[in-house]
């Protein structure tokens, strides 16, 4: 009787170490022999690094950026990319990826992606390596993206992107908006195409908006270089740009 | 007996020495309580900042040592000699790294720094899709701009200063770059004896420092108002010790009822 009890309790033990070894262990989003891609748990306290970027113009914004979608986030993750590169040398890096419940696809000239109702994005800013300023991306936010195809990419990808996402967000700081209020709050790149009047400085805005910013650190600097443009009005806006460029929903 | 005078010299030396050194920390303004403006020209970051002139880096690999190292040389000079960045084998406080994501972004810093927020550690990451986009002027430049991060500068909206916040091959390091970054080194401190200037703002003394010209802000307190003539006048009684005079010209429907000057 006893050595039944004690074998049975061994057998229980086992089981839950086991059971403990997975939980704990990484979750594997993609791996390969040169890549590894892990999950990783976000940090508590985030990491602010400060950038210098990069300009950017209108004939890449509406000419050359195959995907801008407007949808909603869910399922945000961290994920430690850590990869070999052609040289042989080992680099890591973090990103974020978050599945996105597309409303609309403004354009699409992707030959790859086709017109999917939910697709993987990569966004290049973690709780590891944030910037005042970018946007937040949290599930049950609704954004609008410009995005490229790693797919597609013409120049060796040694982190295999394509793998393990559709579409990879583009130059994020200026060009992921965020929709609250039935507004999107953007940068000075869009107020400027669309003029005044469309365009009204979010320190005009309502409280939402402003609470929105309040999440991208120092409130007082981003309200000056923030507007707000009406959904609706931006959305046309866009697509007018994507036509006048030769593009569109393909 | 002499031996007891001596002690008592000394004990009296040492309290002297404490106490004046007290006082000049307490005169001294430190760089957290200082804002900055377009008048200042210049940024910071936060509060951290390097604290001296001196910091050291080494790279992540030798690959990316072969290839950046040139532009890395050629932005720390732009610098000259207000700061002093140089390469060592090992036990450096910096890193230059390299990254592969395209982030919109040609190089980033960031830092880590101890509770008197002088820099500890720092790391400059190339983000190399876009930086080799760049011409070697404008490479130079990023370099630059990046090493005013690390010593603890913030953005600038003026496109001709290093500071500012997009690639550009034109900006370069100003005046104003330097004065931010000798208030960074501390080459340039803040006392007692610093010379500044009084500006108003609303009730708002901007208490600025004629040499960085960052400022400080004081909250002045009304101690008496008047009519006179077609203005108002209002007497303050600043903390900073300046009794001040200002008048606007007089509205009827915001100036309530006074007296005539006493």
């Amino acid at each position: 009787m006893r050595k039944k009890f004690v074998f049975a309790a061994g057998i229980v033990l086992v089981v839950l170490a086991i059971a403990g070894y997975l939980l704990a262990a990484p979750r594997v989003v993609y791996r390969s022999d040169k890549v590894c891609v892990t999950e990783v748990s976000k940090l508590k306290d985030k990491v602010f690094s400060s950038y210098e970027w990069a300009p950017l113009d209108e004939g890449t914004v509406y000419g050359s950026i195959p995907v801008i979608v407007t949808g909603k986030v869910k399922n945000t993750r961290e994920v430690k990319i850590e990869f070999t590169d052609p040289a042989g040398q080992a680099y890591t890096e973090h990103i974020t990826l978050f599945e996105l419940t597309v409303s609309e696809y403004l354009s699409n000239t992707s030959v790859s992606l086709s017109k999917d109702p939910v697709i993987t994005v990569g966004y290049p800013f973690t709780s590891r390596n944030s910037a005042e300023g970018v946007p937040v991306i949290e599930n049950g936010k609704e954004f609008l993206l410009f995005c490229m195809v790693p797919a597609e990419y013409t120049y060796e990808d040694p982190l295999c992107l394509a793998q393990y996402m559709d579409c990879w967000a583009y130059s994020p700081y200026y060009l992921t908006l965020e929709k609250t209020d039935g507004v999107y709050i953007a940068d000075s790149f869009f107020a400027d195409q669309l003029g005044q009047g469309q365009a009204i400085e979010a320190q005009d805005g309502s409280a939402a908006v402003k609470a929105v910013l309040s999440q991208r650190t120092e409130y007082g600097s981003i309200l000056s270089g923030s507007y707000v443009v009406e959904a609706e009005l931006m959305e046309q806006a866009i697509k007018q740009r994507v036509e006048s460029f030769g593009q569109g929903v393909s | 007996m002499l031996y007891s005078r001596v002690k008592w010299i000394y004990r009296v030396v040492l309290v002297v020495t404490c106490i004046f050194c007290f006082s000049l920390i307490a005169s001294a303004t430190s760089i957290s309580s200082l804002c900055t403006d377009e008048t200042s020209g210049w940024s910071k970051w936060d509060d951290r900042h390097m604290g001296g002139k001196y910091t050291t880096y080494s790279y992540s690999n030798s690959i990316i040592e072969s290839e950046f190292s040139n532009y890395v040389e050629q932005g720390i000079n732009m610098w000259g000699n207000s700061i002093s960045c140089t390469q060592v084998d090992s036990g450096a406080e910096g890193t230059i790294c390299a990254s592969y994501l395209n982030i919109g972004a040609t190089a980033s810093v960031s830092s880590t720094f101890d509770s008197s927020g002088h820099v500890t550690s720092w790391t400059l990451t190339i983000y190399s899709a876009l930086f080799n986009t760049g011409t070697s002027e404008g490479k130079t430049r990023t370099i630059a701009h990046e090493i005013g991060h690390v010593y603890g500068l913030g953005h600038v909206d003026d496109s001709s200063n290093i500071m500012y916040h997009t690639y550009s091959v034109t900006k370069s390091v100003t005046a104003a770059d330097l004065r931010g970054m000798n208030l960074m080194t501390h080459s340039h401190n803040h006392s007692s004896t610093t010379s500044y200037n009084l500006e108003w703002l609303g009730t708002i003394h901007k208490k600025r420092c004629d040499t960085c010209l960052a400022y400080e802000e004081i909250q002045c307190t009304e101690t008496s108002n008047w009519h006179s003539g077609q203005y108002h006048y209002f007497q303050y009684n600043c903390i900073c010790g300046n009794y001040t005079l200002r008048k606007i010209p007089c509205n009827p429907t915001i100036c309530p009822t006074q007296s005539v000057k006493p």
